[in-house]
């Protein structure tokens, strides 16, 4: 079989649906039914919270109602005004617009482009995600509360902020207790906290899955994700036939996994984490299957070197530094 | 997912929303919808215009300003953008609907404007039925369509806005039929245009309802078309006049081509071809058998009547000094050829006489020379016509007020299919002489 057109080799690969994005999902579906104004997911960084999000809006089966999306940055100003706030919001939103357009100028502009979206979805509710929403001022979300009454009758504004929760020493809410009742009501009341692929079962999910998400990750790829037609073979069977032949799955190296990338986290004094940053997940079996089992025919498991050497390439140890805080060496 | 770069969406850039959109209503949508000044018009989208500009007209005209804004828009420029594209005719007037804005007040609610709704020649929106517009039908005063108005793009100033910006960017389909509609009329007009030519002389300009006379419109919109399509003469128009096939025209054996000194600057005689030359005398013999008892002169008398003059000479002729000017209007005869004096033919008529021989051209088919050659025989007996009555009534007052034969002048415009079936369609407009064509023969005199 000819790999060189295989997904895993694109420059864009294929993202996966893991249960923290159900979890997100979930949380998203609950706050829009009960008519909540906003919710606030957080998580630290490289996380996958924004790529959750991103996923989300391409699937359906989630949504309660139909919903229009649009995706828009904060900004990070010395001098917060309500001007700057609509202008960054426009700019993240990615409309054209002049340098020094008024304020009132780009709540008009991304009023209509609110608008515009529910058309377009045929929706009542748009959502507005905020991006490194832990940059807003307490003048900005009195801004955010001014855009959402625009939207009183017939258009509903829902904000999804997503909120990185060690961005800052002091915490990304710090903000929230010196916020007047009625901005705090309504930007504040749902929460949802994002993390990585938890290398346990969710407490929540105890009756839903068998497996922990790190393990139902890999059973995407074992399983699931296959190429070139829908009935081809997966993507560990096509990188891996040998062992795939052998009953060898990723899924059912997880412990073994586990047991390397603590050992790795001990190595670099790194605390032992609940989950796994997504973000150093993916390359990992990126480099598990096209660099380690490609080509090989003798390849039966991974080893504990193999798995150390895909860790280190997805700089699972650096990426966990980040988090941490942790000074390197 | 890859989205568009930053700074490059416009809210409503939606051509779904909005098929066969003219660039004014893209610039009006866009300009709306995102709130944009005259000064972000260049520092946004890259037009430059100025304030006192008219969007409509330039828009319209403007291949360069089209073209930026597509840009903006960030697509090519789209063909029916140029008022060229909706026009069934090809024709010396190419432009129309350029000058006042004219909607459907349930499409440009959504920010929907098409260069359908500029045409003279539609009286209602396809689509929606309801009556084109021109104005604020409550105050009568113009929608803003320059950026001087000291208001919002198609704002009145009594206050009313056309647009329900709401609405324009809420709306994710367009409206029922419209795409079907402007497609339809597009293709048409474009087959139309391949062998229909519009004729007429730029003295007298091509009035809406002039157009509007000329323009059959297709079966499936004509009953949207204004007036003609529903037997009903548009105001403005003196007379409307169809041409069948031409196939019984002419004589198979050739078409005589009896116009070419027309070409001239000044022309001054004309020689009569022999289809020609008896309708021109029967005019001449018709309105003088019609003058008052008295009228004429006895040697003018004999002029006008020719052989059939000499049995009523006598009975009832003018005694006063016989006019050369008088004597100068029928047909002159030398020998076996016929001339005819053309001062007493407005230029208007002469022009427009030539222009038919120039827009069918020596080199088309012989049924389209037949149906030009009876078009400019038509049109040449109907001026002659109009200018003996022109020049008698200062001999004969009581010709002021007979009625039709009262002295006037009508100017003519035409659509002439040149392929088969042959059929043309000219519409007359009274034309004030003293006034339009009185200042064109001053200026010819001056050149000659």
């Amino acid at each position: 079989m000819d790999l060189t057109r295989h997904p895993m080799r694109r420059e864009e690969r294929p993202r996966i649906i893991v249960r923290p994005m159900h979890r997100l999902g979930q949380a998203f579906a609950t706050a829009l039914e009960f008519g909540r104004p906003s919710l606030r997911m957080r998580g630290p960084g490289r996380a996958g919270k924004s790529t959750a999000e991103e996923l989300l809006r391409e699937l359906r089966a989630w949504r309660p109602f139909p919903l229009g999306f649009l995706y828009t940055i904060a900004g990070k100003s010395d001098r917060p005004t309500e001007a700057k706030l609509y202008r960054d919001l426009a700019l993240g939103l990615k409309l054209r617009q002049s340098k020094n357009a008024s304020g009132n100028e780009a709540l008009s502009r991304i009023a209509n482009a609110v608008e515009e979206e529910a058309g377009r979805a045929c929706a009542s509710t748009v959502v507005l995600t905020i991006d490194h929403a832990e940059h807003l001022t307490l003048d900005d979300y009195e801004g955010l509360a001014r855009l959402q009454t625009m939207f009183a009758r017939g258009t509903r504004l829902f904000f999804l902020f997503i909120v990185q929760s060690d961005a800052s020493p002091e915490g990304c809410d710090a903000l929230e207790h010196t916020l007047p009742p009625h901005i705090r009501g309504r930007f504040f009341v749902d929460k949802y906290e994002h993390t990585g692929l938890l290398w346990s079962i969710h407490p929540d999910e105890l009756n839903e899955v068998d497996a922990c998400d790190v393990a139902l990750a890999c059973r995407e790829y074992d399983n699931h994700l296959r190429w070139p037609v829908k009935d081809g073979p997966t993507f560990v069977e096509a990188w891996a036939p040998g062992a795939y032949r052998d009953g060898w799955r990723l899924e059912s190296q997880v412990d073994d996994i586990k047991r390397v990338a603590d050992l790795m986290s001990a190595g670099a004094n790194l605390a032992v984490m609940p989950d796994w940053l997504m973000v150093s997940f993916e390359p990992f079996v990126y480099c598990c299957l096209v660099r380690i089992a490609a080509g090989k025919p003798s390849f039966r498991k991974l080893k504990d070197e193999d798995i150390q050497r895909a860790l280190t390439a997805a700089a699972f140890v650096a990426f966990e530094q980040g988090r941490q805080r942790a000074k390197t060496s | 997912m890859t989205g568009p770069r930053y700074g490059t969406k416009l809210v409503g850039n939606r051509p779904e929303v909005v098929p066969a959109q003219s660039a004014f209503g893209w610039l009006a949508r866009i300009a709306r919808l995102n709130h944009f000044t005259h000064a972000e018009l260049y520092s946004v989208l890259g037009l430059r215009l100025r304030r006192a500009d008219s969007l409509l007209h330039v828009l319209s005209r403007s291949a360069m300003r089209q073209a930026t804004l597509a840009n903006a828009l960030g697509r090519e420029p789209d063909p029916t953008w140029r008022p060229e594209a909706w026009n069934p005719f090809q024709g010396s007037v190419l432009r129309f609907g350029g000058d006042t804005l004219r909607f459907c007040p349930a499409c440009i609610r959504i920010g929907y404007h098409t260069h359908l709704h500029q045409l003279p020649w539609f009286e209602r929106c396809p689509w929606h039925s309801l009556a084109l517009q021109t104005g604020c039908h409550a105050c009568r005063g113009a929608f803003a369509a320059s950026s001087d108005a000291g208001r919002p793009l198609l704002t009145c100033s009594c206050g009313r806005d056309l647009m329900d910006e709401r609405l324009a960017a809420r709306t994710h389909a367009a409206p029922a039929g419209a795409a079907e509609a402007t497609a339809a009329y597009l293709a048409w007009a474009a087959e139309a245009r391949a062998h229909q030519r519009l004729v007429g002389v730029a003295d007298v300009p091509l009035t809406d309802a002039l157009s509007a006379a000329l323009i059959d419109l297709p079966a499936e919109l004509a009953a949207f078309g204004a007036g003609s399509a529903r037997g009903r003469r548009p105001a403005g128009i003196a007379h409307v006049r169809s041409y069948p096939e031409c196939a019984a025209l002419a004589p198979e054996a050739g078409v005589e081509r009896g116009f070419d000194t027309l070409e001239a600057d000044c022309p001054q005689l004309l020689e009569l071809t022999d289809t020609l030359a008896p309708r021109v005398q029967r005019v001449a013999v018709d309105l003088a058998r019609k003058l008052p008892s008295g009228s004429l002169t006895e040697r003018e008398l004999l002029l006008f009547l020719g052989p059939a003059g000499t049995e009523v000479v006598g009975a009832g002729c003018a005694q006063r000094p016989s006019s050369g000017a008088v004597r100068c209007l029928p047909p002159m005869i030398a020998g076996a050829r016929r001339f005819l004096d053309l001062s007493c033919v407005h230029p208007v008529v002469l022009r427009a006489v030539a222009a038919i021989g120039r827009a069918v051209g020596p080199d088309a088919s012989h049924g389209a020379q037949a149906l030009a050659l009876r078009l400019q025989e038509d049109l040449l007996s109907r001026g002659y016509a109009e200018g003996l009555r022109a020049v008698l009534s200062r001999y004969v007052p009581a010709l002021l007020t007979a009625g039709r034969d009262r002295p006037h002048l009508t100017a003519a415009w035409a659509v002439i299919r040149i392929l088969p079936p042959y059929t043309a369609r000219v519409a007359f407009t009274r034309v004030d002489v003293r006034a339009a064509a009185a200042d064109v023969l001053t200026a010819a005199r001056a050149r000659r």
